[in-house]
């Protein structure tokens, strides 16, 4: 059986990241959410969380649209069809990982 | 960030069910409750021929003050649209168990003497029931509901009369649930989702 911890380096980086995996776990959590409300939840800076969700965008992983409320600008974050699967297929990947951690004994 | 297993299942519950964690959203309610307790006791600080106007008056009030709750919460943490399927489950259960056992059991209450109080029990019950399924993580639930058993107990030991002082009391204890509950939702909120510190902005800029 390959160690556990090999399978470490097999983890999509994109989706892996603290930040992002936040991100794409809150937005997992419903069908979206505003800027505002994640930068709050991930305490990340303006430009930090920008910059990481740019790089979700390009990766196909969320759907960012910006509009208005009331002439104040806002900007709603989604994830597609892509982003949800990911996000899943990641978490099931972790819970695989450790389950066998757990369970796994050093070759001697 | 570190991002433990803790933390992304807060996440999940908190934006999941961000709307019930809006905890300012039921203190209204509490008043309304409370003078809904205290409605023709002698406790009532308001003179009998004005209570009915001071509870439409406190009614409209609590009206006009969700739109703005709903507001407040939406500028300063942020805006949650909830996936309409994800609830489908606890919804279901709400309406059709639920909320019609909470009902029956005051009806029971009302109409049979001398009445047990087994509202405190069924809705100590029900209260479990709403912290479980809007994400857990607010202890002072479980203190909530025990609450609720409390007052049952207060009538089966005789420190309360059956029948309307009973009820009185019921009111008074779920207005002060709702308002202290609410409050305290809001405490956990605020320390949830953190201010933004605009001097990173700055810095990022």
């Amino acid at each position: 059986m390959k160690p556990p911890f090999k399978s470490l380096a097999e983890l999509d980086r994109m989706i892996h990241d603290p930040s992002r995996l936040a991100i794409l776990t809150a937005l997992s959590s419903c069908r979206s959410a505003d800027f505002l409300y994640l930068q709050r939840l991930t305490g990340l800076s303006k430009g930090n969380l920008s910059s990481h969700l740019t790089k979700l965008e390009d990766a196909g992983l969320v759907s960012i649209e910006k509009g208005y409320v009331a002439k104040t600008p806002m900007t709603t974050l989604s994830l597609t069809k892509e982003g949800r699967s990911g996000i899943e297929r990641h978490w099931k990947q972790l819970d695989r990982l450790r389950a066998s951690a757990l369970q796994w004994q050093p070759e001697i | 960030m570190m991002t433990n297993y803790y933390e992304v299942e807060r996440i999940r519950r908190v934006t999941s069910n961000y709307f019930f964690w809006q905890g300012l959203r039921w203190v209204p309610l509490g008043l309304i409750m409370m003078a809904l307790g205290l409605r023709r006791t002698s406790w009532s600080p308001i003179a009998a021929a004005w209570e009915d106007v001071f509870l439409l008056c406190l009614i409209g009030l609590v009206t006009a003050m969700s739109p703005l709750i709903g507001r407040y919460y939406r500028r300063s943490f942020g805006d949650v649209r909830d996936d309409p399927n994800a609830h489908q489950r606890r919804d279901i259960m709400k309406w059709s168990l639920v909320y019609p056992l909470m009902i029956l059991s005051l009806v029971i209450d009302m109409k049979f003497k001398p009445a047990l109080f087994i509202t405190g029990p069924v809705w100590c019950g029900g209260i479990l029931a709403y912290w479980v399924s809007t994400g857990r993580g607010r202890p002072h639930y479980l203190i909530a509901s025990m609450t609720m058993l409390g007052l049952s107990a207060l009538q089966w030991f005789g420190f309360v009369e059956p029948g309307k002082q009973m009820f009185s009391a019921f009111g008074l204890v779920l207005g002060a649930i709702y308002i202290i509950g609410g409050l305290l939702d809001h405490r956990e909120l605020c320390r949830i989702l953190r201010p933004v510190n605009r001097s990173q902005d700055e810095a990022a800029i």
